[in-house]
This record gives structure tokens, C-alpha cells and sequence, in this order.
């Protein structure tokens, strides 16, 4: 297996494909590394300018902004979504569910087109295609050559050891055209200086490249097993076309589709309009009108919540999108933390609020004793919402490392599990291959 | 034989073995159910949204709000909101997706707002794009086209057929023609059932009914869909003739796709703006906001200037009596909002109807003058920021001109009126009313008193008319000729590799 192995890397190493592979690695991280960065700095410049926004507009309601992620410069994910400005304003509670999203203005249109090239995406997209490259035609090219037969009639190597050594190999192979180009984007990364990244960070990132081998060898196993199952190196390049645009592209952009088909939540528009039959009703006071508001929007909240299971239920199917969930909660842009994100602002609003409505009743009480002369001075005037939202400003700490992981402990678990799956059934198939 | 015969021949014998092969079966069910399914799911998708969003939609909602509005300032200040419909055709091609704006609230202080996507929404499914029919042809048709391709020389040669089939008397360009005809056909064979079954889908499926302009930009994108196609056909067929076997093809073509469909057209948009930087949104939108704070600073100091020390004073207990806190050493907190909420309480709190005249005169001047200074100021910072994402999105279209891909999906998106150009002309549109919405707005304050409620029987009209098919068709010909112009370099590149084919 050993002498398997070697002859792999040997081939391989000097082979124009390896040579085109690794510029082509170098090229495209480096490329992104740096436009990422780039725009990284700008969300940054333009987060800082977040207290300038809206000074006569918004007054004294409270401004909120998650700052970029640093690690969003290799997986995007909701990094965007979470970094918008919003406002929660006095009558929040009536109209929009948490808080009110700010337009910050015209932005070039193309950006939402298609998608931002970040590490994630080239891993999740090109580097998959990649592996398949290097992989198709392991077992049915040695046939096709006539070298299979060879092999296994000098009796030097067992079938096992041959697919073993195929997939160290082939995959160690391909791991020397990926890691000079991953090495170089931490390296950039460390001495860029707007990056400043932390010890934790480097662990996420160290966890990122991890599975992002991890999710690669899906593709390389995926193509040696099509290659254990076909004679021909172009009908297996044919097949694993066609699986990994099923797999890749098909499969969760349609589980979202059939997601949002079988679970579906209102448009928010038409939920405010709903909400304002609840104004009709009559309430001793405002709070009670607020906490039977926001029993409204924990309803909408949880059909949102259920929608988003059911997409990553779905979606699951295929290991791009584990690997997206993965990548992006170790980025801390993933759904888990935009979801917690969201729930913090929501449950700081409503602290506020009653704060405030338990000072303002104090505030009555001690006006009663007051006027009936039980108090020799009149109370302090109570504070506000917005002031109680000044004392105790909205402080939202991200989720730790290892709560991250708990949220995706099911998608590690998937990506090892098609890697074993993977391994299994091509060396089953190779097991009754025929070598003729 | 003929040289016409023989190639009829080859282009039959070619359309019976793609017929018979695995990637004819792929091709005809792969495009078929996705490109069926997914627009069944979208349009189901849009019925509910068309449904949800009827009441928030009505083209004539702008002149209920303007109409509801009970002063003067308030018409100023607004909210208007003009809308537009949703873009039926979003069923094929989702384009901008939620960044789409349906609603713009038109603020003559502050000028137009789009609507964001609502802060609590199913964050998941933003983490992929969702499948339409443009992303299927986009992704899965050009890959299936090459493979339709890709062994039409280098297959021959690899089975020794090339040699044999050259010892005829046939020239090589007619044996070229032959091959890319039956493999055309064998290919249209394959990818047309999807695109009728679509069109089927859309004209039976109850919950939509397209117009005669909207069946026309269906053809369209199913028209240039089909050329599009042709260009990543005719790139298999040039590295068929590049190529000695056809795994080296595949192989080519693969790295070739990768290179064209995702990445060219991802990275352009950051490479234009790392070559031509535009300023951050916040960047824009606090300059306009200090020029709208200063404006309005300056409209309450003329008030103030000519209520006098005592109505200011009265101002100051009126705040405190409601719990506010008054600037220190002035009236009017700008931080609640607009002055003009201010002037109402002691405007109401005057008794001598002569006097609350003269203020209500003296208010009205002030917010004109207001209204045409922040107008006047705010357009340019405006101008200038639109111009520089402009030039910004030029380059960036300039860099995805290299993949076919960009063209593609620029062309599918403004036919269903759902990518930039539509964005852009409803933004134009919006922008135009709300000019005109401003003078309107700065006539009533000059001709009524402050707190008069504003008849607007007579205010401009907002319709929103999207661009036709033929119309975009011709304003996004340099796409369409992109396409053909890649077809046919591909194509002749093919054919002179094939003169120069070593058969050996």
C-alpha cells in the first residue's frame, strides 16, 4: 500500500494537471483573500460611520449595528444581513417584528447578483469540482491503460491495499496543490493589519481549513467510487458531472423551495396588518398592549424558526450545505448566531420597555402616597425606554467556540459520515471489480 | 456521394449515437425536472406573495397617504409610499430577489426610501440562491451542452474512427459541419421538451396570467437561452479539436467552465470596486443627514427667531409638562424629530387667532425655505455618489463581459424585470416623482397655512410602467451580440484547429 501511495504522489506531483491545479488554488485564494479583505475594510469604515446615520431622523431611538467579522473575509454567510443598521423606535411593538431596518443608501446593484467569491465559495464550489478532477479516474484509468491487471496479477498488492493507496494517495496529492495556496491566505491574513485576529480566531480558522479538507475528500471518495463503478475514464467524468450538479447545486436550492412550500410564513407586511387587529382589542395599559403584541410576533418568530429547520433539515442532503453551516457558524456569520443575534435585540427591547413601565408604575404608586400625604417630597421623575436604553446599552456577545460547534455538531457528523459512506462503497465496489 | 450526402450522413449518424447515449437520457430528464419543478415551486412561491402583498401594493396608495396626511408639513414629511407590481416573471428568474424594491416611501425632507428585507426573516435560506430557471440553464445546460460536444473529434480520433472517416474524399469542414449539426440537433432534442413544458406549466397553472409583453420576453429567454447554450456547445467543440482523447476534453472544459461561470462573473463586481471605489452608503447617507440636521436647525431658529422669548418660553413648560427635555438654552429638542411638531403645540396653544396666523405664515416660509435648501444641497451628494456606482457597475459589466455567463444571466434578468436595469428605471422613476412631489409640496407651503390640511386633489401622479422585452431586448444588445460573437469565435476556432487536426 505504502509503495501505492508513493507511486501516486510521484505521478502526480510532476503531472501538468498538479502544476495548472496549484496555480489555479494560488490564483483564486490569494485573488479572494484580498478583495475580501478589501471589502471587509469598507463594511468597517462604514460600520464606524453607524452614530453619524440618521441623527435627525431617528432622534433618540436606539441605533443598532453588528460589526463586521473579521472571519466573514473567508465565509461571508449572514455577516451582511447581521451588520445592518436597525432602529427600534417608541411603537416598534405595533408595527415590524424586533426592529426597523435602515436603507443605508444606493450600493451597486451587482452585488446582489451573484454571490461574494470568499474562501467558503471556492472551497464549497471550485474545489469540489477539483477533487472530482483528480479522482474520476483512479481505478478505470489504471484499467483503461492496462496497468489495474498488472498490478494485482504481481501479487505485490491486495485490492484493499490498492484503493487505500489510491485514495491517500491521490487525496495527499491533491492536498500538496490546495495547501500552498490555503498557507499563503493565512499568511496574509496574519500580517494584514486591519485583520487583528485573536487566539480563538486562529482556532476557528484552524477548524475552518480543517473541514474544509474534510468536505474535499467528499468529492475526491465520490470520484473514486464512480471510477470503481465505470471501465471508461470519460463515462466516469460524465457521471460525476452529473452527481455533483445534483448534489451541489440541485439539491439545496431545491430543499429551500419545497421548504418555504410546505412551511410557509406570511409575508411581514401583511403580519403588521394582521397585528393591527390586536390594536382594536382594549388594554388597562400600554404594556398590556405590548406583551399581547409581542405574543403575536413570538408566533411569527417560531414559524420563521420552524421554516429555517425545515431548509436545513432539507438542504442537508447534500454536504455543500453542511459545509456551509459549518464553515459559516465557525466564522460566527452562520444562521445560529444571525438567529441569536436577532433574539438578543428583540429581548433587550423588550427589557427596556419593562423597565420602564415598572418604574413608571413605582412612579405612580409613590404619586398616590404623594397626594395623600404620606410622602414629604414628590418621587423622581421615572425614566424612560430610551433612557433606561442609554444606562443599560444593548451589549450582545457572540456565541463561544463551543456553543458554535454544538449547533453544528449534526453537519460534522454528515460530513464524516459521507466520508466514511464514501470510503465503504468504493472499496465494496473495487472488491468485485472487474479487472478484464 | 456527394460532399452534401456524406455530411447529412455523419450529422445522422451523430444525432443516433447521441440519442442512444447516457448523456442524451441525463440531459432530458436533469433539465426537465429541475427546470419544470423549480418553476412549478416559484410560481406557487409567488402566488402567495402576490397574495400577501395585494393590500400593500395598490398603484394608488401614494394619494390615500397624501391624502390622509392632516397639515401641511406633514405632507412634507410624509410618508408617500408609491409602489410597483411584483415582477410576474420572477417565476423564471428571481434576479435581485428581496433586494427588488416593491415599495419606495417618498419623504420630500429627506427624499426617497426603499424597503429593506424585514429584520426577523428565514435566515437560512439566504445562505443559497434559489433555483429558477436561470440558474439551471446558467449551471446545468452549459455543462450538459459540452458534454454533448466534447468527444466529437477527440472521441473519433481516441476510437481510431478519425482516420477512417478522412480516407474518404469528404473536405474536413463539411465533416466538422456534419458532426456540431447531428450533435445540435440531438442536443435542442434534449433541452426544448424543458422549455415547453415550462411554457405549458406557465400557460395552465391557474395563479398566473402573463400579458402579451411578458409572453414575448419568455420567448426571449428561451431564444437566448438556446444561443447561449450554443457558446458552451461550440467551446466543447474546439477542445474536441484541441484535444487527442476525450478525457483530456472533459477535463479542459471543466477547468474552462469553472473559470467562466464561477468566477468571472462573482469576482468582477469586487474587482471594479478595489479599481473604482465608491463611497460607503453610511458615508452618503450621514453627509445627507447633516445636511438635512443643519437645514433643519436653521428653519427653527427663523421660527424662533420670530416667535419671540416669550412663546419660546411657553414652549419650554409646554416639553416639560410632557415629560420632555427642551434643548438647554433653546425650545425645540431636533432630537425628537422635526420641528414642526414643536410649532403645532404652541401654534395650538395661541389663542389670539391673529397672532397663530402670522406664526403659521411665518412656519410655512420657514419649511419652503427648508424644503428647497436640503433639495438643492442633497441632489448633488446624490449625483455625485450615483455617478461614481455607475462607473463602477460599467466596469464591473466590462470584466464579466469574458463569461458568456454574466451576459446571460444580465440579459434573463432584465427580460423578467427583475435585475438592474428594472431596478434602476424604478429608481429613476421614483425620482422623478419625488422632484416633482417637492415642488408640489414647497407650492402648497407657500399658498397655505401651516396647519391647513393640504388638498391634494391636484398633486402629480406616480405610474410605474416596467421596460418592454423588445425594448430591453435592444437596450441589452451588447450581450446578445456577446453571446453570438462567443459562438462564433468558438466555432471558427473549432474549425480551423480541425484543419490543423493531427488524425494520426
Amino acid at each position: 500500500m505504502k509503495l501505492i501511495i508513493w507511486k501516486e504522489i510521484a505521478e502526480n506531483i510532476i503531472s501538468y494537471r498538479n502544476l495548472i491545479a496549484t496555480a489555479l488554488c494560488i490564483v483564486l485564494f490569494l485573488s479572494s483573500a484580498l478583495i475580501m479583505t478589501r471589502d471587509y475594510q469598507n463594511r468597517q469604515t462604514n460600520y464606524s460611520l453607524r452614530d453619524a446615520m440618521g441623527k435627525t431622523r431617528t432622534g433618540l431611538r436606539p441605533k443598532i449595528a453588528r460589526s463586521p467579522t473579521p472571519l466573514s473575509v473567508l465565509a461571508r454567510g449572514l455577516d451582511d444581513n447581521m451588520g445592518r443598521l436597525v432602529f427600534i423606535w417608541w411603537s416598534q411593538p405595533r408595527k415590524e417584528v424586533g426592529a426597523d431596518v435602515v436603507d443605508p443608501g444606493q450600493r451597486n446593484p451587482l452585488f446582489s447578483l451573484f454571490d461574494a467569491p470568499d474562501f467558503v465559495y471556492i472551497i464549497k464550489i471550485t474545489m469540489s469540482i477539483l477533487a472530482l478532477f483528480f479522482a474520476f479516474d483512479s481505478i478505470c484509468g489504471e484499467k483503461e491503460r492496462g496497468t489495474l491487471r498488472m498490478m494485482l496479477a504481481s501479487g505485490g498488492s491486495s485490492r484493499s491495499g490498492i484503493i487505500l493507496g489510491k485514495w491517500l494517495g491521490g487525496y495527499f496529492s491533491f492536498l500538496i496543490c490546495l495547501l500552498p495556496a490555503v498557507l499563503l491566505v493565512l499568511i496574509w491574513l496574519a500580517v494584514h493589519p486591519a485583520m487583528n485576529m485573536k487566539g480563538e480566531d486562529w482556532g476557528r480558522i484552524c477548524l475552518i481549513v480543517l473541514f474544509s479538507i474534510v468536505y474535499i475528500s467528499i468529492f475526491f471518495l465520490l470520484g473514486l467510487l464512480v471510477s470503481t463503478l465505470t471501465h471508461r475514464g470519460s463515462t466516469s467524468l460524465l457521471i460525476i458531472l452529473l452527481l455533483w450538479v445534483v448534489w451541489v447545486i440541485g439539491s439545496p436550492n431545491l430543499g429551500v423551495l419545497v421548504a418555504e412550500s410546505l412551511s410557509p410564513i406570511p409575508e411581514s407586511l401583511a403580519f403588521m396588518a394582521e397585528k393591527s387587529a390586536i390594536g382594536q382589542r382594549g388594554f388597562d395599559s400600554q404594556m398590556d398592549s405590548f406583551e399581547a403584541y409581542w405574543q403575536a410576533d413570538d408566533r411569527y418568530i417560531a414559524k420563521v424558526n420552524q421554516q429555517a429547520d425545515l431548509v436545513q433539515k432539507l438542504t442537508r442532503l447534500s454536504p455543500m450545505a453542511s459545509y456551509t453551516y459549518l464553515s459559516t457558524a465557525l466564522a460566527r456569520t452562520g444562521a445560529a448566531e444571525s438567529q441569536r443575534y436577532k433574539c438578543a435585540v428583540i429581548d433587550w427591547d423588550r427589557d427596556m420597555r419593562r423597565r420602564a413601565d415598572l418604574d413608571m408604575r413605582e412612579y405612580n404608586k409613590q404619586m398616590e402616597d404623594y397626594n395623600a400625604g404620606r410622602l414629604s417630597s414628590p418621587p423622581k421623575r421615572p425614566k424612560g425606554a430610551y433612557e433606561w436604553a442609554e444606562e443599560v446599552p444593548f451589549d450582545y456577545r457572540q456565541m463561544t467556540l463551543t456553543n458554535a460547534l454544538g449547533t453544528v455538531w449534526v453537519d460534522i457528523f454528515l460530513l464524516t459520515g459521507f466520508n466514511v459512506a464514501l470510503l465503504m462503497a468504493a472499496y465494496l465496489s473495487f472488491l468485485r471489480y472487474d479487472v478484464r | 456521394m456527394s460532399d452534401e450526402v456524406w455530411m447529412l450522413d455523419i450529422a445522422k449518424k451523430q444525432l443516433l449515437d447521441n440519442i442512444l447515449s447516457l448523456r442524451f437520457s441525463i440531459a432530458l430528464v436533469l433539465c426537465f425536472v429541475l427546470m419544470v419543478f423549480s418553476t412549478f415551486m416559484s410560481i406557487e412561491d409567488y402566488a402567495r406573495q402576490a397574495g400577501d402583498l395585494s393590500d400593500f401594493l395598490r398603484p394608488d396608495q401614494y394619494k390615500e397617504a397624501a391624502a390622509g396626511h392632516r397639515d401641511i408639513p406633514r405632507l412634507g414629511e410624509g410618508p408617500t409610499p408609491v409602489t410597483r407590481r411584483i415582477p410576474t416573471l420572477k417565476v423564471l428568474s428571481r434576479g435581485l430577489g428581496e433586494n427588488t424594491s416593491l415599495i419606495a416611501t417618498i419623504r420630500p425632507f429627506v427624499g426617497a426610501i426603499y424597503g429593506q428585507k424585514a429584520f426577523v426573516t428565514n435566515t437560512a435560506r439566504d445562505m443559497f440562491p434559489t433555483i429558477d430557471l436561470v440558474l439551471v440553464v446558467t449551471v446545468v445546460v452549459s455543462l450538459l451542452a459540452m458534454t454533448f460536444t466534447y468527444d466529437s473529434i477527440s472521441g473519433e480520433k481516441a476510437n481510431s474512427t478519425l482516420k477512417l472517416l478522412l480516407s474518404n474524399s469528404v473536405p474536413r469542414y463539411k465533416i466538422l459541419l456534419g458532426k456540431t449539426l447531428g450533435s445540435y440537433i440531438s442536443f435542442l432534442m434534449s433541452y426544448v421538451p424543458s422549455l415547453i413544458g415550462v411554457a405549458l406549466l406557465m400557460l395552465l397553472h391557474p395563479k398566473i396570467a402573463l400579458t402579451g409583453s411578458q409572453w414575448w420576453a419568455v420567448v426571449l429567454i428561451f431564444i437566448i437561452s438556446i444561443i447561449y447554450a450554443k457558446v458552451f456547445f461550440c467551446l466543447g467543440l474546439l477542445v474536441s479539436c484541441r484535444t487527442k482523447d476525450p478525457k483530456t476534453s472533459l477535463l479542459t472544459l471543466l477547468a474552462a467552465w469553472a473559470f467562466l461561470a464561477l468566477i468571472i462573473p462573482n469576482f468582477s463586481p469586487y474587482l471594479a470596486a478595489e479599481i473604482h471605489p465608491a463611497r460607503t452608503p453610511y458615508e452618503i447617507e450621514a453627509e445627507l443627514n447633516r445636511i438635512g440636521f443643519e437645514e433643519a436647525e436653521a428653519a427653527w431658529n427663523r421660527v424662533r427667531e420670530f416667535m419671540g422669548p416669550a412663546l419660546e418660553e411657553r414652549l419650554r413648560e409646554i416639553m416639560t409638562s410632557r415629560n420632555l427635555k427642551p434643548v438647554p438654552g433653546g425650545s425645540w429638542n431636533l432630537d425628537y424629530g422635526t420641528w414642526s411638531d414643536g410649532a403645532r403645540w404652541i401654534i395650538w396653544d395661541i389663542e389670539d387667532e391673529n397672532a397663530s396666523n402670522e406664526l403659521q405664515w411665518a412656519c410655512s416660509r420657514s419649511a419652503r425655505t427648508e424644503l428647497r435648501n436640503v433639495t438643492s444641497r442633497s441632489l448633488k451628494v446624490k449625483h455625485d455618489h450615483i455617478s461614481s456606482i455607475r462607473k463602477q457597475m460599467a466596469l464591473s459589466k466590462a470584466f464579466s463581459a469574458l463569461s458568456p455567463v454574466a451576459a446571460f444571466t444580465y440579459l434573463a434578468t432584465d427580460l423578467a424585470n427583475t435585475g438592474i436595469r428594472d431596478e434602476g428605471h424604478f429608481r429613476r422613476t421614483v425620482d422623478v416623482f419625488k422632484n416633482e412631489f417637492v415642488v408640489y409640496a414647497g407650492e402648497k407651503l407657500a399658498n397655505q397655512k401651516f396647519l391647513d390640511r393640504p388638498d391634494v386633489s391636484d398633486m402629480p401622479s406616480f405610474r410605474y410602467e416596467p421596460f418592454t422585452a423588445v425594448a430591453i431586448a435592444r437596450g441589452d444588445l451588447i450581450h446578445l451580440l456577446l453571446l453570438a460573437l462567443f459562438s462564433i469565435v468558438f466555432f471558427m476556432a473549432a474549425h480551423l484547429s480541425f484543419l490543423r487536426y493531427d488524425v494520426r
